[in-house]
């Protein structure tokens, strides 16, 4: 149960594309391997007779993009006339390059702890006090925002006329 | 798109003469073509297996979200009563105004 960015080789250790390549399907790996068993239920820690096994949702995202392209064409002043005269030999060329980035991130929060005992076993649910004040004070503030709408007597006039 | 909804039995852990297995739901959503993606990765329940071959399955409640749709259904309820309100009285006051 890990939380952050998910760990990808920094640009610097990548100067081959098929390292690129490599890296990406390494990142995937560690990406997809976000849906096991053992990313959601921590550590089981034994405390006396007691048994205790932390329990989390875990949600990742990750995304990559790349890109290549090339050209050619002439080079070289077009106003210089003495170049003119003098480059009389061909004076094109040509260029390619790629690109690529990608990113992701991997969000962990704790839902419930599992405790076995000789007694038998239970699930206490973790609440997060914080987000659901959070939650409430938004709802509060956007039904608050919705009645000094409706209250508005310019706002209830207008809607009412259809002016 | 491609979207996978799959639940995953963990290995068991065995205290005293008691085996717990955990379960986990996993969605993966991929765009095809694209790499890269969503996985969402939650406990589902754990299921206690006693010697006897008893098992109790315990599910897992996840009470912040749960309180937290609760309240975005709550408000959404409250919205909607009062739009329909206003909506059936907004003829009303419109003759009212005209007359």
């Amino acid at each position: 149960m890990t939380e952050g960015p998910i760990p990808t080789p920094s640009p610097s250790e990548i100067t081959d594309p098929a390292l690129a390549v490599t890296a990406i399907q390494d990142t995937m790996e560690v990406f997809i391997e976000t849906a096991n068993v053992n990313n959601v239920y921590g550590e089981p820690i034994l405390h006396g007779d007691t048994l205790i096994i932390p329990a989390a949702e875990v949600l990742a995202a990750i995304g990559f993009g790349a890109g290549h392209g090339s050209g050619s064409g002439s080079s070289g002043n077009d106003d210089d006339d003495n170049q003119e005269k003098n480059d009389e030999k061909s004076n094109t060329g040509s260029g390619s390059g790629g690109g690529g980035g990608g990113g992701g991130r991997t969000f962990a929060r704790p839902v419930a702890i599992i405790i076995a005992s000789p007694d038998g076993v239970r699930v206490e649910p973790v609440v997060d006090v914080t987000k659901i004040a959070l939650a409430m004070f938004t709802a509060a503030g956007f039904m608050a925002a919705m009645v000094m709408r409706m209250l508005n007597p310019k706002h209830a006039l207008k809607e009412l006329t259809g002016k | 798109m491609i979207v996978k909804d799959e639940t995953h039995a963990g290995e068991a852990i065995a205290i005293g003469d008691l085996k717990i297995i955990p379960l986990a739901r996993s969605l993966r959503i991929h765009l095809p073509g694209l790499p890269g993606g969503l996985i969402w990765n939650r406990p589902v329940a754990v299921i206690a297996q006693t010697p006897d071959g008893q098992e109790q399955v315990l599910p897992i409640h996840d009470i912040t979200r749960q309180v937290q749709l609760g309240i975005l259904g709550i408000m959404t309820g409250i919205l909607c009563i009062v739009w329909l309100i206003r909506l059936n009285n907004k003829p009303k006051i419109q003759k009212e105004i005209i007359l």
